[in-house]
């Protein structure tokens, strides 16, 4: 079963990284969004079926971005990870307040990138 | 305690009791002379008496000369003009014996009845030779005469009033010397009282204006001290106020003027509230001000962070200390304010670079590692032998560089108190099969075997399984690296008093004695090239000692038989789950006292300690004292704005109940950063309800320990 990700990061190159480790997994379709503003843009078309927040974006951060995506009822149920490279108690917290499904650590491992988000999607 | 008479009460202890013998000696002086005036008015009198009888003797003897010679003349002429003295000393002779009789002295009784029979006698015979003359018998007056009877008796009254005579001036010489003898002795005893009386003035003179001298010293010591004090005052570089007991300005040194911007004729009189950027009310200041005690006595007087505000309305992070000091007629305070805003700015920088190095670096390192490991994996197709080599040495070290960093960071956070912990209960056994399931690969690379021995029964303890985790990685992580390829380590689990004891051993070459005082410390190897031949980052002891201490237990080490070391972690144990299904854990759970007058924060509060300590709620002050006197209460968490109350003033209460309890503020006065007396000040509006229960629940593991 095909499972579409949105990886929206404002690293081209952790961007690239991603959907190149994502799309090991052969049901994986990886979209990219360079930030809030283009992901938006994007979502505005397509709903993926999981998309991964970098949470620290130059613009509309991560955390503003899920809560759009939360005021937009097309939107609001789709299970959103945050990719972050702080990775603070009290912030993994506050996601979790944020109505995210789960957290991944950077820098993370490429080779098991795609089985730590099927694991918080199931 | 010995009392130990100080050098001031000694002088004047001698001083009183100089002076009291002054008093004494004058006395004594009086007393002497006036029983010398007595003396001598006795003496007088005596001698008085005494020439008064001696003259009485005279006059005897002369009335009897004068019998007879009136008495011859008479003979011879028989002219009674001669018989004029022997008539008057007829008359006389009874009065002078009378006179002398009515001294009544018994000593001389006898002699003066003698005398007075002679007189009788003589006075007889005299009569008879009158008789006879008047009679014309003149010639037996004549024989009467010439028989020398007359004579004799004259003779014999004189003898005796001689020996009288001789008597008294013997008696009044004796009573003379007597009173020589006795003047004497006065004179050198009142001499002697004089001199000691002299000396004792000048020793008096002498402490008197010792006393003045020191007196004098002390003045100026305490003046030197004054103007010495007075140039700290207006020259210290923090602001300091004198306040009344309402908390009103009553003195201040010019850093309070520069630190705030206001004259001093601006603030003197105000209340300093309108130094502080703060939601207290003027009752909730003069509580606080009531809770502070006297600086330097048992530590009291209280510190604590404020936000100050200058005169422009800007405000800045200000560490207040306060003292309760005794004024002339009321308490006082003393304030000393610092301004703390570029330490405060300091803590935020250094906060701040450690996010940044946090996202800064591991960005980078994302990338760099995950082409690595994309490359590694084959997600570039495969590749050759030696670039498989090349990339799996750039991984190894990309793998390396981040524990770096995350080692770092925790290290920082740990030491800024900033790591946080999710403290709940859990069982050792799985924590450790989950450690060996991790680290398995890491030992298979090495060549070693990881073993477990663990007991029958579950061990639990409140711990953060994350962080109990780090810290057995890195010590089975060190044990793997240093024991020989072929080896085995083993994690071996027991119980030791009232803590679960971890050892984890190896096979290694033993610590070296000079590292041994210095491997828990940061960046500590036991030689240069051990990081790069272990890929080791020098912190992993350090932090995992501050885990197992934030924990309430400790990381140890001792030479294991046989050769190599075993590493030991001691964590606080508690019961484990009983065969009815209920747990134990409910019995070991600590009582937390929660203060506060807000029912939702107390139902908040209550449920967040659900299943990890037992909670008793106060809305007030007699309330909580309820609860001291029912429970035994591990842990107090106040509110300080309490209506009409301060739970701060709780806190001796507390402490009483059990000394070494822990003491936790949750409020809402964003300005307060520390209080006397209490552990940790939390502030609600940044702190999270899971933070306040893991703080507190440290703080008890702590304590426990400590005890």
């Amino acid at each position: 079963m095909t499972i579409e990700v949105l990886y929206v990061d404002d690293e081209p190159d952790i961007r690239e990284i991603a959907e190149l480790a994502l799309g090991l997994d052969p049901d994986f379709v990886v979209a990219t969004a360079s930030s809030g503003e283009e992901a938006l843009a994007y979502l505005a078309m397509y709903v993926p079926d999981v998309a991964l927040l970098d949470v620290m974006m130059p613009g509309m951060d991560g955390p503003t971005l899920l809560e759009r995506m939360r005021d937009d009822p097309k939107l609001e149920s789709v299970p959103v990870i945050f990719v972050t490279a702080r990775a603070q108690r009290s912030e993994l917290q506050n996601f979790s307040t944020l109505d995210a499904r789960g957290v991944i650590a950077k820098p993370f491992d490429p080779m098991t990138l795609s089985g730590q988000v099927r694991a918080l999607i199931a | 305690m010995k009392f130990r008479p100080s050098k001031v009460w000694l002088r004047r202890g001698a001083t009183i009791a100089t002076l009291a013998l002054v008093p004494l000696i004058l006395v004594g002086v009086f007393l002497a002379m006036h029983a010398e005036f007595r003396a001598v008015a006795q003496l007088r009198d005596v001698s008085e008496r005494t020439d008064a009888k001696r003259d009485l003797f005279a006059d005897i003897l002369i009335a009897h000369a004068d019998v007879e010679t009136g008495v011859r003349g008479f003979i011879i002429t028989a002219d009674d003009r001669y018989l004029e003295p022997y008539n008057i000393a007829l008359l006389r002779r009874e009065s002078l014996f009378s006179a002398i009789e009515d001294q009544g002295e018994p000593e001389i009784h006898a002699a003066l009845a003698r005398l007075r029979k002679l007189s009788d006698a003589k006075l007889a015979n005299a009569a008879l030779n009158v008789s006879d003359v008047r009679a014309g018998r003149i010639r037996q007056a004549r024989e009467r005469v010439a028989t020398g009877n007359g004579k004799a008796l004259m003779d014999e009254i004189r003898r005796e009033l001689a020996d009288l005579d001789a008597h008294e001036a013997a008696k009044l010489a004796q009573l003379t010397e007597r009173s020589s003898a006795s003047r004497a002795m006065l004179e050198r005893s009142v001499t002697a009282m004089l001199i000691g009386l002299a000396l004792l003035l000048a020793m008096v003179t002498m402490i008197v204006n010792r006393s003045f001298r020191m007196r004098s010293e002390a003045m100026d010591r305490a003046e030197r001290l004054s103007d010495r004090q007075k140039a700290l005052f207006a020259g210290t570089v923090d602001g300091v106020m004198l306040l009344d007991g309402r908390g009103r300005i009553l003195r201040m040194n010019p850093s309070v003027s520069r630190i705030f911007g206001y004259s001093e004729e601006e603030l003197l009189g105000q209340h300093n509230m309108v130094l502080l950027e703060t939601p207290y009310s003027m009752e909730q200041s003069m509580a606080w001000l009531q809770s502070v005690g006297v600086a330097g006595k048992h530590g009291a007087g209280r510190r604590q962070e404020f936000t100050g505000k200058r005169s422009d309305g800007t405000t800045f992070d200000t560490e207040v200390a306060i003292s309760m000091i005794h004024g002339e007629t009321e308490k006082n305070y003393v304030a000393a304010i610092r301004d703390i805003s570029d330490r405060k700015r300091a803590e935020r920088m250094k906060t701040e670079f450690v996010s940044t190095v946090s996202h800064e670096l591991r960005t980078p390192l994302t990338s760099i590692g995950g082409s690595l490991g994309l490359l590694e994996g084959g997600a570039a197709g495969p590749l050759e032998e030696k670039a498989k080599r090349l990339v799996e040495i750039a991984k190894s070290n990309c793998d390396r560089l981040i524990r770096l960093i995350n080692d770092i960071l925790d290290i920082e956070k740990i030491e800024s108190g900033k790591m946080e912990f999710d403290l709940r209960r859990m069982q050792v056994g799985p924590l450790i099969g989950r450690t060996v399931s991790s680290m398995n690969g890491f030992a298979d690379q090495h060549g070693v075997t990881l073993t477990t021995v663990l007991p029958p029964w579950p061990q639990c303890v409140v711990g953060d399984p994350d962080k109990l985790e780090q810290l057995l990685t890195n010590l089975v992580s060190n044990a793997v690296k240093h024991t020989p390829k072929g080896g085995e380590v083993e994690i071996f689990s027991t119980h030791d008093g009232g803590h679960v004891r971890i050892e984890v051993r190896d096979r290694g070459q033993g610590i070296p004695t000079e590292f041994r005082s210095r491997i828990f410390g940061k960046f500590a190897m036991a030689d240069a090239s051990d990081s790069r031949l272990k890929g080791g980052t020098g912190l992993g002891l350090a932090i995992a000692r501050e885990i197992a201490r934030r924990h309430g237990g400790d990381v140890g080490f001792d030479d294991r038989q046989g050769g190599g070391t075993v590493f030991h972690v001691d964590i606080p144990s508690v019961s484990a789950e009983r065969t009815d299904g209920r747990t134990d854990l409910d019995q070991d759970l600590p009582s937390v006292l929660h203060i506060d007058d807000d029912d939702d924060t107390l139902a908040v509060v209550a449920s967040a300690f659900e299943g990890k300590a037992h909670v008793m709620t106060a809305h007030t002050l007699a309330e909580a004292r309820e609860v001291l006197n029912k429970s035994d209460v591990a842990a107090a968490i106040l509110d300080i704005g309490l209506a009409y109350e301060n739970g701060l003033d709780m806190i001796a209460e507390l402490r009483k109940h059990r000394e070494a309890m822990p003491i936790l503020t949750f409020t809402a006065y964003d300005d307060m950063r520390t209080a006397e007396g209490v552990d940790r000040v939390l502030i609600k509006s940044r702190t999270s309800v899971s933070d306040l229960v893991d703080t507190t629940l440290l703080l008890v593991g702590e304590r426990r320990r400590a005890a």
